[in-house]
Protein backbone atom coordinates (compact mmCIF):
# COMPACT_ATOMS: atom_id res chain seq x y z
CA UNK A 1 0.00 0.00 0.00
CA UNK A 2 1.50 3.54 -0.93
CA UNK A 3 2.30 5.79 1.93
CA UNK A 4 1.84 9.33 1.58
CA UNK A 5 5.21 10.66 0.81
CA UNK A 6 5.35 13.75 2.79
CA UNK A 7 3.32 12.19 6.34
CA UNK A 8 6.91 12.48 8.26
CA UNK A 9 7.26 15.98 8.10
CA UNK A 10 3.77 16.90 8.48
CA UNK A 11 2.80 14.62 11.39
CA UNK A 12 5.27 16.33 13.51
CA UNK A 13 3.61 17.12 16.65
CA UNK A 14 4.96 20.87 16.89
CA UNK A 15 4.08 21.00 13.32
CA UNK A 16 0.04 20.36 13.98
CA UNK A 17 -1.24 23.48 12.40
CA UNK A 18 -1.25 24.39 8.52
CA UNK A 19 1.39 26.99 7.77
CA UNK A 20 2.51 28.91 4.99
CA UNK A 21 5.65 26.47 5.05
CA UNK A 22 3.69 23.18 5.76
CA UNK A 23 1.40 23.92 2.96
CA UNK A 24 4.08 24.66 0.19
CA UNK A 25 6.48 21.76 1.20
CA UNK A 26 2.99 19.39 0.80
CA UNK A 27 2.07 21.04 -2.42
CA UNK A 28 5.79 21.37 -4.24
CA UNK A 29 6.66 17.41 -2.81
CA UNK A 30 3.42 16.82 -4.93
CA UNK A 31 2.52 19.10 -7.36
CA UNK A 32 2.83 16.67 -10.80
CA UNK A 33 0.36 14.42 -8.91
CA UNK A 34 -2.35 17.54 -8.09
CA UNK A 35 -1.95 19.03 -11.43
CA UNK A 36 -2.55 15.88 -12.78
CA UNK A 37 -5.50 14.38 -10.90
CA UNK A 38 -7.26 18.32 -11.45
CA UNK A 39 -6.28 18.35 -14.57
CA UNK A 40 -8.48 14.97 -15.38
CA UNK A 41 -11.09 16.19 -12.76
CA UNK A 42 -11.63 19.84 -14.56
CA UNK A 43 -11.45 18.11 -18.21
CA UNK A 44 -8.12 20.67 -19.69
CA UNK A 45 -4.78 21.21 -18.95
CA UNK A 46 -5.73 24.88 -18.08
CA UNK A 47 -8.83 23.85 -16.15
CA UNK A 48 -6.17 21.94 -14.19
CA UNK A 49 -4.06 24.61 -13.09
CA UNK A 50 -6.48 27.21 -12.33
CA UNK A 51 -8.19 24.56 -9.84
CA UNK A 52 -5.02 24.15 -8.16
CA UNK A 53 -4.02 27.49 -7.79
CA UNK A 54 -7.83 28.39 -7.04
CA UNK A 55 -7.11 25.16 -4.08
CA UNK A 56 -3.66 26.74 -2.93
CA UNK A 57 -5.69 30.43 -2.74
CA UNK A 58 -8.26 28.50 -0.51
CA UNK A 59 -5.48 26.57 1.46
CA UNK A 60 -3.30 29.69 2.44
CA UNK A 61 -6.10 31.74 3.04
CA UNK A 62 -8.06 29.34 5.29
CA UNK A 63 -5.22 27.53 7.20
CA UNK A 64 -6.01 28.41 10.16
CA UNK A 65 -9.02 26.45 10.01
CA UNK A 66 -7.07 23.41 9.67
CA UNK A 67 -8.08 21.61 12.89
CA UNK A 68 -4.74 19.32 12.53
CA UNK A 69 -6.92 15.99 12.72
CA UNK A 70 -5.60 14.51 9.12
CA UNK A 71 -2.78 15.55 7.60
CA UNK A 72 -2.15 18.82 5.55
CA UNK A 73 -1.99 16.94 2.22
CA UNK A 74 -4.69 14.86 2.97
CA UNK A 75 -6.66 18.60 3.54
CA UNK A 76 -5.00 19.48 0.26
CA UNK A 77 -6.02 17.12 -1.70
CA UNK A 78 -9.94 17.75 -0.77
CA UNK A 79 -9.12 21.59 -1.39
CA UNK A 80 -7.57 20.01 -5.35
CA UNK A 81 -10.73 18.04 -5.58
CA UNK A 82 -13.20 20.35 -4.89
CA UNK A 83 -11.85 23.12 -6.79
CA UNK A 84 -11.57 20.70 -9.89
CA UNK A 85 -15.02 20.08 -9.44
CA UNK A 86 -16.39 23.41 -9.64
CA UNK A 87 -14.19 23.85 -12.65
CA UNK A 88 -15.58 21.35 -14.35
CA UNK A 89 -19.03 22.52 -13.19
CA UNK A 90 -18.20 25.75 -14.88
CA UNK A 91 -17.09 24.54 -17.93
CA UNK A 92 -19.51 23.12 -20.69
CA UNK A 93 -16.97 21.56 -22.70
CA UNK A 94 -15.56 18.85 -19.81
CA UNK A 95 -18.93 17.34 -20.31
CA UNK A 96 -17.71 15.07 -22.68
CA UNK A 97 -14.72 14.25 -20.71
CA UNK A 98 -11.44 15.11 -20.15
CA UNK A 99 -9.74 16.39 -23.23
CA UNK A 100 -6.30 17.54 -22.15
CA UNK A 101 -4.13 18.04 -25.49
CA UNK A 102 -7.16 20.74 -26.21
CA UNK A 103 -6.71 19.77 -29.97
CA UNK A 104 -9.10 19.75 -32.81
CA UNK A 105 -11.68 16.72 -32.38
CA UNK A 106 -10.28 14.84 -35.54
CA UNK A 107 -6.97 14.90 -34.23
CA UNK A 108 -7.94 12.33 -31.47
CA UNK A 109 -7.32 9.27 -32.21
CA UNK A 110 -10.22 6.59 -31.94
CA UNK A 111 -8.51 4.64 -28.50
CA UNK A 112 -7.99 8.15 -26.79
CA UNK A 113 -11.72 8.66 -27.72
CA UNK A 114 -12.95 5.49 -26.24
CA UNK A 115 -11.02 5.69 -22.82
CA UNK A 116 -12.46 9.57 -22.63
CA UNK A 117 -15.84 8.34 -23.35
CA UNK A 118 -15.64 5.20 -21.23
CA UNK A 119 -14.57 7.14 -18.64
CA UNK A 120 -17.06 9.99 -18.65
CA UNK A 121 -19.88 7.30 -18.45
CA UNK A 122 -18.35 6.27 -15.30
CA UNK A 123 -20.53 7.57 -11.99
CA UNK A 124 -18.33 10.48 -10.24
CA UNK A 125 -17.48 8.54 -7.30
CA UNK A 126 -15.93 6.13 -9.48
CA UNK A 127 -14.25 8.54 -11.70
CA UNK A 128 -12.45 10.40 -8.88
CA UNK A 129 -11.55 7.51 -6.97
CA UNK A 130 -9.62 6.01 -10.50
CA UNK A 131 -8.28 9.41 -10.71
CA UNK A 132 -6.47 9.16 -7.40
CA UNK A 133 -5.42 6.17 -7.19
CA UNK A 134 -4.18 5.94 -10.80
CA UNK A 135 -2.26 9.50 -10.98
CA UNK A 136 -1.68 10.59 -7.84
CA UNK A 137 -1.20 6.92 -6.45
CA UNK A 138 -3.02 7.58 -3.03
CA UNK A 139 -3.54 4.28 -0.82
CA UNK A 140 -7.10 3.28 -0.31
CA UNK A 141 -7.14 5.21 3.14
CA UNK A 142 -6.05 9.09 1.08
CA UNK A 143 -8.67 8.51 -1.53
CA UNK A 144 -11.16 7.71 1.29
CA UNK A 145 -10.21 10.48 3.25
CA UNK A 146 -10.67 12.97 0.37
CA UNK A 147 -13.74 11.81 -1.33
CA UNK A 148 -15.38 11.36 2.37
CA UNK A 149 -15.92 7.92 2.25
CA UNK A 150 -14.99 4.80 4.42
CA UNK A 151 -11.96 2.88 3.16
CA UNK A 152 -13.95 -0.49 2.33
CA UNK A 153 -15.99 1.51 -0.39
CA UNK A 154 -13.24 2.62 -2.10
CA UNK A 155 -11.79 -0.61 -2.56
CA UNK A 156 -15.65 -1.43 -3.65
CA UNK A 157 -15.60 1.67 -6.07
CA UNK A 158 -12.41 0.70 -7.85
CA UNK A 159 -13.61 -2.73 -8.38
CA UNK A 160 -16.80 -1.71 -9.79
CA UNK A 161 -15.01 0.65 -11.91
CA UNK A 162 -12.25 -1.52 -13.40
CA UNK A 163 -15.02 -3.85 -14.29
CA UNK A 164 -17.17 -1.16 -16.10
CA UNK A 165 -13.99 0.08 -17.61
CA UNK A 166 -13.06 -3.48 -19.04
CA UNK A 167 -16.54 -4.23 -20.19
CA UNK A 168 -17.09 -0.74 -21.98
CA UNK A 169 -13.41 -0.61 -23.72
CA UNK A 170 -12.92 -4.50 -24.20
CA UNK A 171 -9.71 -5.90 -24.67
CA UNK A 172 -8.47 -4.55 -27.84
CA UNK A 173 -8.56 -1.33 -26.46
CA UNK A 174 -7.12 -1.77 -22.67
CA UNK A 175 -4.35 -4.11 -24.17
CA UNK B 1 -2.18 -6.69 -9.81
CA UNK B 2 -0.97 -3.92 -7.42
CA UNK B 3 -3.27 -3.90 -4.98
CA UNK B 4 -6.18 -1.30 -6.47
CA UNK B 5 -4.43 -1.18 -9.57
CA UNK B 6 -5.31 -2.78 -12.84
CA UNK B 7 -2.28 -2.18 -15.44
CA UNK B 8 -4.66 -2.22 -18.60
CA UNK B 9 -6.44 0.36 -17.08
CA UNK B 10 -3.40 2.40 -15.52
CA UNK B 11 -2.16 2.58 -19.42
CA UNK B 12 -5.96 3.73 -20.74
CA UNK B 13 -5.48 6.33 -18.40
CA UNK B 14 -2.64 7.27 -19.42
CA UNK B 15 -3.60 7.70 -22.57
CA UNK B 16 -6.13 10.46 -20.86
CA UNK B 17 -4.28 12.43 -19.32
CA UNK B 18 -0.46 11.84 -19.89
CA UNK B 19 2.28 13.26 -17.39
CA UNK B 20 3.82 16.45 -17.65
CA UNK B 21 6.80 18.67 -16.28
CA UNK B 22 4.93 21.30 -14.17
CA UNK B 23 6.62 24.44 -12.48
CA UNK B 24 5.64 24.58 -8.70
CA UNK B 25 6.68 28.05 -8.45
CA UNK B 26 4.29 29.62 -10.68
CA UNK B 27 0.80 28.43 -9.28
CA UNK B 28 2.48 28.54 -5.84
CA UNK B 29 2.81 32.16 -6.06
CA UNK B 30 -0.37 32.95 -8.08
CA UNK B 31 -2.55 30.86 -5.53
CA UNK B 32 -0.08 32.87 -2.16
CA UNK B 33 -0.80 36.04 -3.57
CA UNK B 34 -4.99 34.99 -4.39
CA UNK B 35 -5.21 33.94 -0.32
CA UNK B 36 -4.13 37.70 0.60
CA UNK B 37 -7.14 38.86 -0.93
CA UNK B 38 -9.43 35.91 -0.12
CA UNK B 39 -8.43 36.92 3.99
CA UNK B 40 -9.15 40.54 3.13
CA UNK B 41 -12.73 40.24 1.96
CA UNK B 42 -13.53 37.68 4.43
CA UNK B 43 -12.45 39.24 7.56
CA UNK B 44 -14.58 42.62 5.70
CA UNK B 45 -17.84 40.16 5.48
CA UNK B 46 -17.26 39.19 9.26
CA UNK B 47 -18.30 43.13 10.20
CA UNK B 48 -21.09 42.89 8.07
CA UNK B 49 -22.58 39.68 10.04
CA UNK B 50 -21.69 41.36 12.99
CA UNK B 51 -24.40 44.06 11.60
CA UNK B 52 -26.66 41.62 10.64
CA UNK B 53 -26.94 39.73 13.58
CA UNK B 54 -27.41 43.02 15.51
CA UNK B 55 -29.60 43.69 13.80
CA UNK B 56 -32.18 40.26 14.15
CA UNK B 57 -31.60 40.73 18.21
CA UNK B 58 -32.86 44.43 17.73
CA UNK B 59 -35.83 43.51 15.88
CA UNK B 60 -36.30 40.39 18.68
CA UNK B 61 -36.12 43.34 21.14
CA UNK B 62 -33.06 42.26 22.62
CA UNK B 63 -32.14 45.02 24.78
CA UNK B 64 -30.14 45.96 27.85
CA UNK B 65 -29.57 48.82 29.78
CA UNK B 66 -27.57 51.56 28.87
CA UNK B 67 -24.82 53.28 30.88
CA UNK B 68 -23.28 55.43 28.78
CA UNK B 69 -19.66 54.62 29.25
CA UNK B 70 -18.24 55.29 25.56
CA UNK B 71 -16.60 53.14 23.39
CA UNK B 72 -13.32 52.42 24.88
CA UNK B 73 -14.87 48.78 27.14
CA UNK B 74 -16.49 47.73 24.17
CA UNK B 75 -13.18 47.90 21.80
CA UNK B 76 -12.10 44.94 24.56
CA UNK B 77 -13.01 41.38 23.71
CA UNK B 78 -12.43 38.41 25.49
CA UNK B 79 -11.37 36.35 22.63
CA UNK B 80 -6.93 36.25 22.31
CA UNK B 81 -6.97 35.48 18.46
CA UNK B 82 -9.00 38.70 17.48
CA UNK B 83 -8.81 42.08 17.68
CA UNK B 84 -11.52 44.99 17.85
CA UNK B 85 -10.74 48.59 17.13
CA UNK B 86 -11.56 51.68 15.55
CA UNK B 87 -11.04 53.39 12.86
CA UNK B 88 -9.96 57.37 12.25
CA UNK B 89 -11.10 57.94 8.74
CA UNK B 90 -9.91 61.49 8.79
CA UNK B 91 -6.17 59.81 9.29
CA UNK B 92 -4.78 57.96 6.47
CA UNK B 93 -1.34 55.94 6.53
CA UNK B 94 1.37 56.39 4.12
CA UNK B 95 4.28 54.01 3.88
CA UNK B 96 5.08 50.17 2.86
CA UNK B 97 2.89 47.43 3.79
CA UNK B 98 5.32 44.47 3.30
CA UNK B 99 3.53 40.43 3.88
CA UNK B 100 5.42 39.89 6.33
CA UNK B 101 7.20 40.59 9.33
CA UNK B 102 9.40 39.05 11.60
CA UNK B 103 8.95 41.02 15.65
CA UNK B 104 11.03 38.91 18.28
CA UNK B 105 9.75 41.18 21.41
CA UNK B 106 6.65 41.47 19.98
CA UNK B 107 4.59 42.24 23.50
CA UNK B 108 1.83 44.21 24.86
CA UNK B 109 3.05 47.34 24.59
CA UNK B 110 5.12 48.83 20.66
CA UNK B 111 7.72 46.51 19.25
CA UNK B 112 9.79 47.14 16.24
CA UNK B 113 9.66 44.17 13.43
CA UNK B 114 11.96 43.40 10.44
CA UNK B 115 10.70 43.00 6.77
CA UNK B 116 10.83 39.29 6.01
CA UNK B 117 9.71 36.44 4.32
CA UNK B 118 6.39 34.10 5.62
CA UNK B 119 8.55 31.54 6.67
CA UNK B 120 11.15 33.07 8.34
CA UNK B 121 13.12 31.42 11.42
CA UNK B 122 11.94 32.45 14.68
CA UNK B 123 8.40 32.17 16.93
CA UNK B 124 6.93 36.26 16.18
CA UNK B 125 6.93 35.88 12.60
CA UNK B 126 3.38 38.24 10.88
CA UNK B 127 1.64 38.23 8.21
CA UNK B 128 -0.38 40.77 6.05
CA UNK B 129 -4.00 40.30 6.98
CA UNK B 130 -5.71 43.46 5.09
CA UNK B 131 -5.26 47.24 5.34
CA UNK B 132 -7.58 49.45 7.22
CA UNK B 133 -10.59 50.67 4.71
CA UNK B 134 -10.62 54.06 2.95
CA UNK B 135 -14.13 54.36 2.74
CA UNK B 136 -15.71 57.64 3.49
CA UNK B 137 -17.72 58.46 7.01
CA UNK B 138 -21.34 57.35 6.69
CA UNK B 139 -23.73 60.25 5.92
CA UNK B 140 -27.32 60.63 5.21
CA UNK B 141 -26.02 62.37 1.90
CA UNK B 142 -23.51 59.85 0.99
CA UNK B 143 -26.53 56.91 1.34
CA UNK B 144 -28.46 58.88 -0.83
CA UNK B 145 -25.89 59.31 -2.97
CA UNK B 146 -24.99 55.49 -2.69
CA UNK B 147 -28.03 55.02 -3.29
CA UNK B 148 -28.76 56.61 -6.68
CA UNK B 149 -25.62 55.02 -7.98
CA UNK B 150 -27.49 51.93 -7.02
CA UNK B 151 -29.72 52.57 -8.73
CA UNK B 152 -28.45 53.89 -12.07
CA UNK B 153 -26.27 50.54 -11.96
CA UNK B 154 -29.29 48.34 -12.34
CA UNK B 155 -30.69 47.81 -8.96
CA UNK B 156 -34.06 46.46 -8.42
CA UNK B 157 -35.96 50.09 -8.00
CA UNK B 158 -38.60 48.88 -5.96
CA UNK B 159 -35.96 48.07 -3.01
CA UNK B 160 -33.83 51.36 -3.47
CA UNK B 161 -37.57 53.20 -2.83
CA UNK B 162 -37.63 51.32 0.36
CA UNK B 163 -34.40 52.22 1.45
CA UNK B 164 -34.88 55.95 0.85
CA UNK B 165 -38.11 55.48 2.48
CA UNK B 166 -36.77 53.66 5.03
CA UNK B 167 -33.60 56.52 5.66
CA UNK B 168 -35.98 59.61 5.39
CA UNK B 169 -38.14 58.04 8.65
CA UNK B 170 -34.66 57.64 11.02
CA UNK B 171 -33.64 60.82 12.69
CA UNK B 172 -30.23 62.06 12.03
CA UNK B 173 -29.34 61.04 15.48
CA UNK B 174 -29.07 57.55 14.80
CA UNK B 175 -27.58 57.97 11.34
CA UNK B 176 -24.59 59.67 13.85
CA UNK B 177 -24.65 56.72 15.68
CA UNK B 178 -24.34 54.22 13.07
CA UNK B 179 -21.55 55.76 11.21
CA UNK B 180 -19.46 55.57 15.18
CA UNK B 181 -20.30 51.89 14.85
CA UNK B 182 -19.29 51.34 11.53
CA UNK B 183 -16.12 52.72 12.42
CA UNK B 184 -15.54 49.51 14.67
CA UNK B 185 -13.80 46.69 12.81
CA UNK B 186 -13.21 43.26 13.98
CA UNK B 187 -10.31 40.92 12.72
CA UNK B 188 -10.27 37.23 13.69
CA UNK B 189 -10.04 33.61 13.18
CA UNK B 190 -6.15 33.42 13.82
CA UNK B 191 -6.32 30.57 16.17
CA UNK B 192 -8.60 28.50 14.22
CA UNK B 193 -11.07 25.77 16.11
CA UNK B 194 -10.29 22.82 17.42
CA UNK B 195 -11.96 19.67 19.17
CA UNK B 196 -14.64 20.69 22.19
CA UNK B 197 -14.94 24.18 21.16
CA UNK B 198 -11.26 24.66 22.33
CA UNK B 199 -8.94 27.12 19.93
CA UNK B 200 -4.91 27.75 20.04
CA UNK B 201 -3.90 31.24 21.29
CA UNK B 202 -0.86 32.89 21.34
CA UNK B 203 1.09 33.28 24.91
CA UNK B 204 -0.21 35.89 27.26
CA UNK B 205 1.04 39.39 26.28
CA UNK B 206 1.53 38.86 22.48
CA UNK B 207 -0.61 40.37 20.48
CA UNK B 208 -2.64 37.90 17.77
CA UNK B 209 -2.97 41.05 15.69
CA UNK B 210 -0.79 44.25 15.13
CA UNK B 211 -1.32 47.38 13.27
CA UNK B 212 2.07 48.71 11.76
CA UNK B 213 3.70 51.77 10.38
CA UNK B 214 6.95 52.15 8.71
CA UNK B 215 10.05 53.77 10.39
CA UNK B 216 12.02 52.98 7.21
CA UNK B 217 11.75 50.76 4.17
CA UNK B 218 13.01 47.39 6.50
CA UNK B 219 12.20 48.49 10.13
CA UNK B 220 8.11 48.59 11.02
CA UNK B 221 6.75 50.07 14.15
CA UNK B 222 4.13 47.97 16.05
CA UNK B 223 1.54 47.68 18.16
CA UNK B 224 -1.28 45.24 19.48
CA UNK B 225 -4.65 46.23 17.78
CA UNK B 226 -6.89 45.07 20.28
CA UNK B 227 -8.50 47.93 21.53
CA UNK B 228 -6.41 50.32 19.50
CA UNK B 229 -8.53 53.55 18.74
CA UNK B 230 -8.07 55.91 15.65
CA UNK B 231 -6.36 53.46 13.42
CA UNK B 232 -5.58 56.01 10.28
CA UNK B 233 -6.97 54.20 7.01
CA UNK B 234 -4.93 52.25 5.24
CA UNK B 235 -2.32 50.89 8.15
CA UNK B 236 -1.72 47.46 7.14
CA UNK B 237 -3.10 44.98 10.02
CA UNK B 238 -0.57 41.90 10.16
CA UNK B 239 -1.77 38.49 12.08
CA UNK B 240 0.61 35.99 14.00
CA UNK B 241 2.27 32.77 12.56
CA UNK B 242 1.00 30.14 15.18
CA UNK B 243 4.41 29.00 16.88
CA UNK B 244 5.35 25.92 19.17
CA UNK B 245 4.26 28.19 22.05
CA UNK B 246 0.83 28.48 21.70
CA UNK B 247 -1.58 27.01 24.15
CA UNK B 248 -4.93 25.15 23.25
CA UNK B 249 -7.89 26.47 25.87
CA UNK B 250 -11.39 27.07 25.70
CA UNK B 251 -13.19 29.30 22.65
CA UNK B 252 -14.75 32.04 24.59
CA UNK B 253 -18.77 32.41 23.53
CA UNK B 254 -18.97 34.66 21.09
CA UNK B 255 -20.10 38.37 22.22
CA UNK B 256 -21.86 39.14 19.00
CA UNK B 257 -24.78 40.69 20.78
CA UNK B 258 -22.33 44.14 22.17
CA UNK B 259 -22.78 46.01 18.55
CA UNK B 260 -27.18 46.22 19.22
CA UNK B 261 -25.91 46.81 23.09
CA UNK B 262 -23.77 49.78 22.07
CA UNK B 263 -25.70 51.14 19.52
CA UNK B 264 -28.36 51.74 22.35
CA UNK B 265 -25.89 53.07 24.58
CA UNK B 266 -25.00 55.62 21.84
CA UNK B 267 -28.01 56.82 21.06
CA UNK B 268 -29.23 56.53 25.12
CA UNK B 269 -32.63 55.34 24.16
CA UNK B 270 -33.96 52.05 22.86
CA UNK B 271 -34.43 52.03 18.84
CA UNK B 272 -37.30 52.70 17.02
CA UNK B 273 -39.27 50.33 15.10
CA UNK B 274 -38.52 52.70 11.62
CA UNK B 275 -34.62 52.51 13.02
CA UNK B 276 -35.13 48.84 13.25
CA UNK B 277 -36.46 48.25 9.79
CA UNK B 278 -33.70 50.40 8.23
CA UNK B 279 -30.96 48.70 9.94
CA UNK B 280 -32.14 45.16 8.64
CA UNK B 281 -32.67 46.80 5.41
CA UNK B 282 -29.11 48.73 5.46
CA UNK B 283 -27.40 45.22 6.97
CA UNK B 284 -29.15 43.18 4.10
CA UNK B 285 -28.50 45.44 1.36
CA UNK B 286 -24.97 46.71 2.48
CA UNK B 287 -25.16 50.03 1.03
CA UNK B 288 -22.64 51.22 2.92
CA UNK B 289 -20.20 47.94 1.61
CA UNK B 290 -16.80 49.30 0.46
CA UNK B 291 -15.16 47.37 -2.25
CA UNK B 292 -12.19 45.18 -1.12
CA UNK B 293 -8.56 46.02 -1.44
CA UNK B 294 -6.30 44.20 -2.87
CA UNK B 295 -2.62 43.54 -1.26
CA UNK B 296 -0.03 42.32 -4.56
CA UNK B 297 1.21 39.00 -3.15
CA UNK B 298 4.69 38.14 -4.15
CA UNK B 299 6.27 34.82 -4.17
CA UNK B 300 7.02 33.36 -1.05
CA UNK B 301 10.21 31.65 -1.72
CA UNK B 302 12.34 30.97 -4.75
CA UNK B 303 15.50 27.91 -5.85
CA UNK B 304 18.07 30.91 -5.62
CA UNK B 305 19.34 32.93 -2.77
CA UNK B 306 20.43 36.44 -5.03
CA UNK B 307 16.87 35.92 -6.73
CA UNK B 308 15.20 35.37 -3.80
CA UNK B 309 16.88 38.67 -2.12
CA UNK B 310 15.51 40.53 -5.06
CA UNK B 311 12.09 39.52 -4.08
CA UNK B 312 12.83 42.05 -0.54
CA UNK B 313 11.53 45.04 -2.68
CA UNK B 314 9.28 43.70 -4.07
CA UNK B 315 7.28 42.30 -1.15
CA UNK B 316 7.32 45.80 1.04
CA UNK B 317 3.77 46.06 -1.24
CA UNK B 318 5.06 49.36 -3.34
CA UNK B 319 6.50 49.77 -7.12
CA UNK B 320 9.92 48.88 -7.58
CA UNK B 321 12.38 48.14 -9.78
CA UNK B 322 15.75 46.29 -8.92
CA UNK B 323 18.82 47.76 -9.76
CA UNK B 324 21.34 45.09 -8.35
CA UNK B 325 22.15 42.25 -5.59
CA UNK B 326 25.43 42.00 -4.65
CA UNK B 327 26.26 39.30 -2.38
CA UNK B 328 27.62 40.84 0.71
CA UNK B 329 30.44 39.21 4.33
CA UNK B 330 28.34 38.08 6.62
CA UNK B 331 28.52 39.78 9.94
CA UNK B 332 30.20 38.70 13.02
CA UNK B 333 26.54 38.56 14.87
CA UNK B 334 23.30 37.30 12.89
CA UNK B 335 19.70 38.01 13.81
CA UNK B 336 17.97 36.36 15.68
CA UNK B 337 17.43 32.66 14.52
CA UNK B 338 19.96 32.77 11.24
CA UNK B 339 22.70 29.73 10.69
CA UNK B 340 25.83 30.97 8.97
CA UNK B 341 25.76 27.98 7.17
CA UNK B 342 22.24 28.53 5.65
CA UNK B 343 22.36 32.43 5.68
CA UNK B 344 23.37 34.61 2.70
CA UNK B 345 23.29 38.55 3.15
CA UNK B 346 22.42 40.65 -0.13
CA UNK B 347 22.78 44.65 -0.63
CA UNK B 348 19.98 45.15 -2.53
CA UNK B 349 20.07 48.28 -4.90
CA UNK B 350 15.89 49.27 -5.83
CA UNK B 351 14.28 51.92 -7.34
CA UNK B 352 10.95 53.14 -5.80
CA UNK B 353 8.83 54.08 -8.90
CA UNK B 354 6.64 56.86 -7.03
CA UNK B 355 6.52 57.94 -3.67
CA UNK B 356 3.96 56.60 -1.25
CA UNK B 357 3.70 60.09 0.77
CA UNK B 358 6.55 58.65 3.10
CA UNK B 359 9.14 57.30 0.85
CA UNK B 360 10.70 58.88 -1.73
CA UNK B 361 11.18 57.73 -5.19
CA UNK B 362 14.59 57.53 -6.47
CA UNK B 363 17.45 54.64 -5.48
CA UNK B 364 17.13 52.90 -2.28
CA UNK B 365 19.13 50.18 -0.73
CA UNK B 366 18.36 47.49 1.73
CA UNK B 367 20.33 44.69 3.20
CA UNK B 368 18.45 41.42 2.79
CA UNK B 369 18.98 38.31 4.93
CA UNK B 370 17.88 35.10 2.93
CA UNK B 371 17.87 31.67 4.72
CA UNK B 372 17.77 28.18 3.24
CA UNK B 373 14.74 25.95 3.77
CA UNK B 374 16.55 22.22 4.17
CA UNK B 375 13.80 20.76 4.18
CA UNK B 376 11.68 22.67 1.26
CA UNK B 377 14.98 23.00 -0.83
CA UNK B 378 14.14 26.71 -1.22
CA UNK B 379 15.73 29.84 -0.26
CA UNK B 380 13.09 32.39 1.96
CA UNK B 381 13.70 36.33 3.08
CA UNK B 382 14.17 35.82 6.87
CA UNK B 383 15.17 39.34 7.64
CA UNK B 384 15.34 43.04 6.13
CA UNK B 385 17.66 45.71 7.62
CA UNK B 386 18.91 49.31 6.36
CA UNK B 387 22.64 48.46 7.24
CA UNK B 388 24.43 45.20 7.40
Amino acid sequence: MTELPSSGLLRSPRRREATAATIEATYRARAPEFIRVATAIAGSREGGRDAVQEALTRAFARRTTFRGTGTVEAWLWKAVVNAARNVRERSPRVAEGPDVDGAAHDAVDERRDAVRAAVAALPERQRLALFLRYYADLDYAAIASTLGVRRGTVSATLNHAHEALRASLGEEVLA
Amino acid sequence: MIAGKDPMVGQALDLLVPGFAVDPDELLAAGYAGSVRVRATRRRRQTVAIIAFAALLLFAGAAIAADKTGLLPFLHTNDRNSARFSINRTRAYHGAAPLALACPSARTGSFTCHVSGVMAPGNRNYELGESTDSQPPLTRQGMLDSLDKAQAAGADPAQIDRLRSDLANVGDDFIRALAVLTEIETVGGVGGSGPSGTERVPPRGVPAWAACREVNLATFRCGPLAGRRGVATGTPLYYLQPSHDWRRVQAPPPDQSDFGVELEHLLGRKVTPDETRFFVDLATVGVTAGHSGTTQGTPIAVGDSRDTAKLAPESLGIRTRIVSATAQPLPRRLPEGLRPGATRLYRVVFDLLRSDGRDAAGRHTIHVYVTHRRKLGVWDVAWVDTKP
